[in-house]
């Protein structure tokens, strides 16, 4: 339980309406800052506590900082926030670097032995823990990141126990020893911390019996695409997709499915196009270029009328642009992507959570309508890792759903009256049977040239129509058989309308309390389905206001709403390449509502 | 027994049944070279056992690009460039389809290089047929990979300054664990090197001499040919890789001087294709993966356990 720690923390400093503590590991690249907090994240849902996790690589200074960030409390939370409370620094950038959200009751644990004389800010704590020296006592001084994580714990109340599961987690794979010995590593700090300091910062983390998953949105994606029968993936790295290439690689095989590295990105998708041709649920990722390489072949999966996901983890653009930033500037890709015109599906989950289910329900769309389903996180949502209810990835209610796919019985019913397989039948839906190679009777032609029912090419005029029109009449089939629903927060009934899409939903639904706080009434409305979307007429003509949340600089959402509605909206855009945070969006949506519509 | 009821399939076979109802006749131009690599085709599918519907053909963009509209099997027509990972990701998801990837001197050679020098190096388990015929002949004659250095065209009006690339020495450098040359104009042996070439467990990449009538008068019409093999003037060991790479690069030159050889120009037997050291590795099942669908027990394995590894 947070005590009043954070009214310490003076004006700058807001406080948080979830009681929360803000923990963080900084360092250099190389110190194995991600995986020091990823067991102190692990450690901390396993006490039954949750936990959304953030990752800094600042670039305002010269050099390699790099900081993992714990937000943790016993309730839900799902922002970020302004405020750190607990810093361990294994360097003094890194205490600079988070000078704006320290505050007095902050404690800063450093290693005092070495080189760099910290710079300290005199209300802080500063708990000088001689961690290289503990962890050489320890077995080894690579262990200092373990020592600070049991200072850490003496500092916030947290059993130094409940890092033992999370190390054997980590380091079990690497024998007993070592495990044992980074367990006395975090028993060191800890005691170190009590045996030489008398701190009562007031911080003493309660814990529940809630059993909790701890996840990136990275890993829902891949975990999705297994549940969902994805068999066959095909990628190149690429920051920040590479990570669920990485998922999938070791744990798909076990399911059956494989994972290849192609030479590049066009191969990448052409594999992903072949696997499913021949056959397997499959999917490819990307971001950034490489997503423009993939562009080349959306046609042709549309064309061919092969069920594909290609999943973009956007990332800050354009051109090399800011790669381990955020930014979800990939909206008109992903809608106008490619030459001529391209039906197909924009799928784009606004939770960690939902990076599952969206997975899984891009994968039927995929088979339903035979196109392409783009599935579209970003990297704010990519490198987070949060806490969840086990039941949020409920396997019972995966659903698959593989469409019109016929084998040689079926196949039957779909021969003309020479015995031809019409693969690209003029259907009152718009979807064609499918038939896999190795299949009797089924053997057919599929192109990217416009063709006629059995797959030959033509440029018959009427055939053309015929065949674009079918096209495009799966979407409107899907549009009419499918949910294409928002997400709704905050007072249905608000004057004030907030739309957003991806990962913004988590800092709004935050900025709500903020908001009611100060007494202003919003409507939130989140939109996971970009196209086909949910048709948002009624709810922007019943709001007074309406602005578009999303972190891009022109506001390519906005566009299309605008489109839509015919109507001018108000917009925040935020292109920093760090995402939105709960305080600030609550102050900006304040600001932005005190303004004109422009013109 | 595999879950597509075509594979596996030990009837006799006619070669009309290759033969689509619906473009029997191929619109190549007369005397085109293309139509000697699908005759070839059609003659060596029978004769290695294969119905057409354990076939998959995949081809790129160009004249080459028509070949699957004319051979009656599955067919995919990819874009340019890009038929062999398309080929080969089939061929990785069901290793029971027969699968031959078809295109042009400009589609494997130029647009799709990468992709060519990949699929040799990776050793997958598939037929590459280059239609090489020195030009671009769909867009109407323009300078190509091939083409021999000077070679004139609308986009190289005072001749091409480019050496032209040499695909056997290509190939061999990359990785292919087949590699030969054929000529439209001896068919016979067009067809044993393609029988050759399926029967390979690897990649097996046949550049495949197409004279271009219209576009590419000044060439050679490839004749006449030597078969390296048969001639008592060449003499070296296929599975000797430095004795193949010696005889590629002669063949390359003297190409470009009137000499067309031909032959089988480097066999390696033994080394294990893609899908055989991915399986050595426990990467790749030895259920297709394309199949696992079909398999009632699997219940799609939900993902539980991955779950649990998240606690």
């Amino acid at each position: 339980m947070l005590s009043e720690a954070f009214l310490l923390a003076g004006s700058k400093v807001r406080p948080n309406m979830a009681e929360d503590l803000n923990w963080a590991v900084g360092g250099e690249a190389g110190d194995g800052i991600d995986s020091t907090g990823k067991i102190f994240a692990q450690a901390l849902s396993r006490a039954g506590r949750h936990v959304f996790t953030s990752k800094d690589f600042a670039s305002r200074i010269r050099g390699g900082y790099t900081a993992y960030k714990i937000r943790t409390s016993v309730d839900n939370i799902q922002s970020v926030v302004d405020r750190l409370d607990i810093l361990v620094a294994l360097t003094q950038r890194t205490i600079d670097e988070n000078l704006d959200e320290l505050h007095e009751g902050s404690a800063i644990i450093y290693d005092g032995e070495r080189s760099w004389e910290a710079d300290i800010p005199e209300e802080m704590s500063a708990v000088d823990v001689p961690l290289k020296s503990l962890a050489e006592d320890a077995g080894g001084a690579i262990m200092r990141n373990i020592v600070a994580l049991g200072a850490a714990c003496e500092i916030t109340g947290f059993d130094v126990e409940y890092l033992d599961e999370a190390l054997e987690k980590r380091f079990g794979g690497k024998g007993s020893k070592i495990v044992e010995n980074n367990k006395e590593a975090a028993r060191l700090g800890q005691e170190y911390v009590e045996e030489n300091y008398d701190l009562d910062l007031g911080y003493d983390l309660e814990t529940t019996d809630n059993d909790y998953v701890l996840l990136n949105g990275n890993e829902a994606i891949g975990m999705g695409a297994i549940a969902a029968g994805c068999r066959f993936y095909a990628g190149y790295p690429i920051t920040p997709a590479t990570s669920i290439m990485e998922y999938l690689t070791g744990r798909i095989e076990e399911y059956g499915g494989h994972v290849v590295q192609a030479e590049d990105e066009l191969s990448a998708i052409n594999m992903a196009l072949g696997g499913a041709r021949a056959g397997a649920r499959a999917m490819t990722a990307t971001s950034g270029a490489g997503i423009d390489l993939m562009t080349e072949t959306f046609g042709l999966v549309a064309t061919s009328e092969t069920p594909l996901v290609i999943t973009d983890v956007q990332r800050s653009g354009p051109s090399t642009g800011m790669p381990t930033k955020q930014e979800q500037g990939d909206l008109n890709m992903a809608l106008y992507g490619g030459h001529g015109e391209i039906p197909r599906f924009v799928v784009t989950p606004t939770s960690i959570d939902e990076c599952f289910w969206k997975t899984i329900e891009a994968f039927n769309l995929a088979e339903k309508y035979q196109t392409p389903v783009f599935l579209v996180s970003d990297l704010a949502m990519s490198v987070t890792e949060q806490t969840f209810e086990p039941d949020a990835f409920n396997m019972d209610d995966v659903e698959i759903d593989r469409g019109k796919l016929v084998d040689e019985d079926e196949v039957d019913e779909w021969l003309d009256s020479q015995g031809r397989f019409r693969a690209h039948a003029n259907t009152e839906d718009g979807v064609s049977p499918r038939a896999i190679p190795g299949t009797t009777d089924g053997a057919h032609m599929s192109t990217g040239l416009e063709h006629n029912e059995l797959g030959r090419r033509t440029e018959e005029q009427d055939v053309r129509v015929q065949q674009v029109d079918k096209r495009n009449r799966k979407v409107e089939t899907a549009k009419e058989q499918e949910e294409w629903d928002y997400r709704e927060f905050g007072d249905e009934d608000a004057d004030n309308l907030i739309i957003s899409w991806g990962s913004n939903e988590g800092a709004l639904v935050e900025a709500l309390d903020y908001l009611e706080d100060d007494g202003v009434d919003v409507r939130v409305i989140s939109v996971p389905y970009i196209f086909p979307r949910p048709d948002l007429s009624d709810e922007i003509a019943a709001a007074e206001e309406t602005i578009v949340v999303e972190c891009n600089a022109t506001g390519q959402f906005a566009d299309v709403i605008e489109h839509d509605v015919l109507e001018r909206v108000k917009r925040i855009n935020k292109y920093t390449g760090v995402r939105f945070k709960a305080d600030e969006l609550a102050e900006e949506i304040t600001e932005k509502l005190s303004q004109e519509v422009p013109a | 027994m595999s879950a597509f009821n075509a594979i596996g399939d030990e009837r006799e076979i006619d070669r009309d049944e290759y033969t689509p109802g619906v473009e029997p006749q191929p619109t190549w131009c007369p005397g085109c070279g293309d139509f000697g690599v699908l005759k070839a085709l059609k003659q060596a599918l029978p004769e290695v056992g294969k119905t057409p519907e354990e076939v998959l053909t995949v081809t790129g963009i160009g004249c080459s690009g028509k070949l699957n509209s004319y051979l009656d099997t599955y067919g995919f027509h990819t874009i340019h460039g890009r038929s062999l990972p398309v080929a080969r990701a089939a061929k990785l998801a069901n290793p029971d389809l027969e699968v031959v990837a078809a295109g042009g001197d400009g589609d494997g050679y130029g647009i799709g290089g990468n992709h060519f020098i990949h699929s040799a190096r990776e050793n997958h388990d598939m037929t590459y047929i280059v239609f090489n015929n020195e030009i671009f002949g769909l867009t109407k004659g323009q300078t190509s990979p091939t083409s021999p250095k000077g070679h004139k065209s609308k986009t190289q009006p005072s001749g091409s300054a480019k050496t032209p690339l040499r695909p056997l020495s290509m190939s061999l450098n990359a990785g292919a664990s087949y590699v030969a040359r054929t000529a439209a104009v001896n068919p016979n042996q067009a067809k044993e090197i393609i029988k050759e070439a399926i029967e390979h467990d690897g990649f097996a990449h046949i550049d495949f001499l197409t004279q271009c009538p219209t576009w590419n008068k000044d060439a050679r019409q490839y004749v006449p040919y030597i078969d390296v093999q048969e001639s008592d003037d060449y003499d070296f060991d296929i599975h000797d890789r430095a004795e193949a790479a010696e005889m590629m690069r002669e063949t390359e030159d003297v190409l470009n001087e009137g000499t067309v050889l031909t032959g089988r120009y480097y066999v390696e037997e033994d080394r294990p294709s893609y899908t055989q050291e991915k399986k050595a590795v426990g990467e790749l099942p030895d259920q297709p993966l394309a199949e696992r669908y079909f398999d009632d027990d699997t219940e799609w394995e939900r993902s539980y356990d991955l779950l649990d590894r998240h606690k």
